[in-house]
């Protein structure tokens, strides 16, 4: 009977034992084994991304010709104002280093932009981190923010790239809890850490602490990023404050508010993102 | 080697369809079923070399910051040791039903581990919790069903030790049986 219940416990036992074994060294098996593994994987992710692709251009056909008209005009006059926008921005752009000239300031770092496709998602961390198909050979290096546009044109953020081989990059996105960036309240000085703090991110929001304490209600405030991370360009949205500690400063004596933040950012919707380079950090 | 080469190539092809499955947002842990199947026809040394090998493909290619797949297949190798002497005498039904079952069952129970201990999991607490009964129904339907058409596949490309006899299943060295060992009575004569 002893011998019976031995047989049983066994194989538990090892796999507990290696479990722990892979646990304690798995971080560094990993890294060498993604680009082994990615090498691998990357013909049938590419041949899922080229099915995909025509399945789409194919769904159009299912919309009659006057929804087409309708899409076409609405997207000929979105074009119309982001040329205008670009216009106004150019002007501003040329201004502004004249100035810097005159000032003798360094000029303002550039960014390179790389359109990106999501070439593979994690299902059990789906809105943790995800794959793209840009690497180092199209200039892109860990660090570099990773951008989607919201429907009014304005970027907004959606991760970091943490890794890149020659060609994918990982993205750990701003619903995953191990990124801890710096945010800033829209047109105010007052700083703040998403992710950190002892909330979960979770249900589209995103936790944030250390926020300076201030007298004026914060909710419904623009949070974007500080331009304290070297290679994450300052003033992109991250999204609007949801709710925060309701703490009066005039009776307590805490430095800081705690609470969420909501994203924009639909992942389930996320195919194509943009990832901005600096220009002087390749 | 006929065993280790059909178990490394469908392991690959599994990982690969998983792969391909998740990417769409279909999170079918095929590789669980593969761990099963080897581990309980060959033997539980087998389930936790495809454990660990399968485990690590998965958490490689999605660069995870914790073994996540390599964890709940390693129990599902251990929870697999149950079907394996039903599986090697042939009656294999019943006992296959309940490791699916159990494999399922461990599988969000090891989620829901996950999900306390480590932030990140996309899964809510109450979607686990949800799916538990889902997961111990599919495993109990899809695994009888996965092992009827890899046994069916060993026998259309001929790899005996899977489909003929689970008794010779340990194949290139079946082991001779042990006979039950009788109480000893006083006086008896050696």
């Amino acid at each position: 009977m002893a011998k019976q219940t031995n047989k049983y416990w066994l194989p538990a036992a090892i796999a507990v034992l290696l479990l722990l074994l892979i646990f304690s060294i798995g971080g560094l098996v990993r890294s060498g084994a993604n680009r082994i593994v990615g090498r691998f994987f990357h013909p049938y992710l590419e041949l899922q991304r080229l099915v995909d692709a025509p399945l789409t251009d194919q769904s159009l056909l299912s919309l009659s010709r006057a929804e087409l008209a309708q899409k076409v005009e609405t997207l000929q006059k979105i074009n119309r104002q982001f040329a205008l926008q670009y216009a106004q921005n150019e002007k501003l752009l040329q201004e502004n280093q004249q100035l810097r000239r005159l000032a003798k300031l360094p000029p303002s770092p550039a960014w390179n932009c790389i359109t990106g496709e999501v070439i593979l998602r994690d299902p059990f961390f789906w809105n943790g981190h995800f794959t793209v198909n840009r690497g180092t050979q199209d200039g892109v290096t860990p660090g570099a923010a990773v951008l989607d546009m919201a429907p009014e044109g304005k970027p907004l953020l959606v991760g970091v790239v943490i890794s890149t081989t020659e060609d994918r990059a990982e993205v750990q996105t701003i619903f995953n809890p191990e990124l801890r960036l710096s945010f800033k309240l829209h047109g105010q000085n007052i700083v703040g850490f998403i992710n950190s703090g002892e909330q979960r991110a979770g249900n589209g929001k995103i936790p944030f602490d250390y926020l300076t304490m201030t007298d004026r209600e914060v909710a419904g405030e623009v949070a974007e990023t500080t331009g304290f991370e070297q290679l994450i360009p300052p003033n992109i949205r991250i999204g609007v404050i949801k709710s925060a500690s309701a703490i009066d400063p005039r009776f307590s004596s805490e430095l800081y508010l705690a609470g969420e933040i909501s994203s924009p950012v639909d992942f389930n919707l996320l195919k194509f993102v943009i990832i901005a380079v600096r220009q002087d950090s390749r | 080697m006929t065993a280790g080469i059909f178990e490394l190539f469908t392991a690959l092809i599994v990982l690969i369809g998983e792969v391909l499955l998740g990417n769409c947002g279909i999170p079918l842990p095929l590789s669980m079923l593969v761990v099963l199947y080897f581990s309980a026809t060959l033997s539980y040394r087998h389930g936790l070399f495809l454990a660990i090998f399968c485990g690590m493909i998965l958490d490689s290619v999605y660069a995870r910051e914790l073994p996540f797949a390599t964890g709940y297949l390693l129990l599902t190798a251990a929870a697999s040791r149950p079907a394996q002497p039903e599986r090697l005498q042939g009656e294999a039904l019943l006992s296959v039903v309940i490791s699916g079952a159990v494999s399922g069952g461990l599988f969000f129970i090891y989620a829901l581990a996950v999900k306390i201990a480590v932030p990140g999991l996309t899964m809510s607490f109450w979607d686990i919790v949800g799916f538990l009964p889902l997961a111990v129904f599919g495993g109990a339907l899809l695994c009888p069903i996965f092992f009827w058409f890899m046994d069916c596949i060993a026998k259309r490309i001929d790899v005996p030790i899977f489909y003929a006899a689970p008794a010779v299943t340990a194949v290139e060295r079946p082991r001779p049986r042990r006979l039950p060992r009788r109480k000893a009575s006083w006086g008896a004569v050696k």
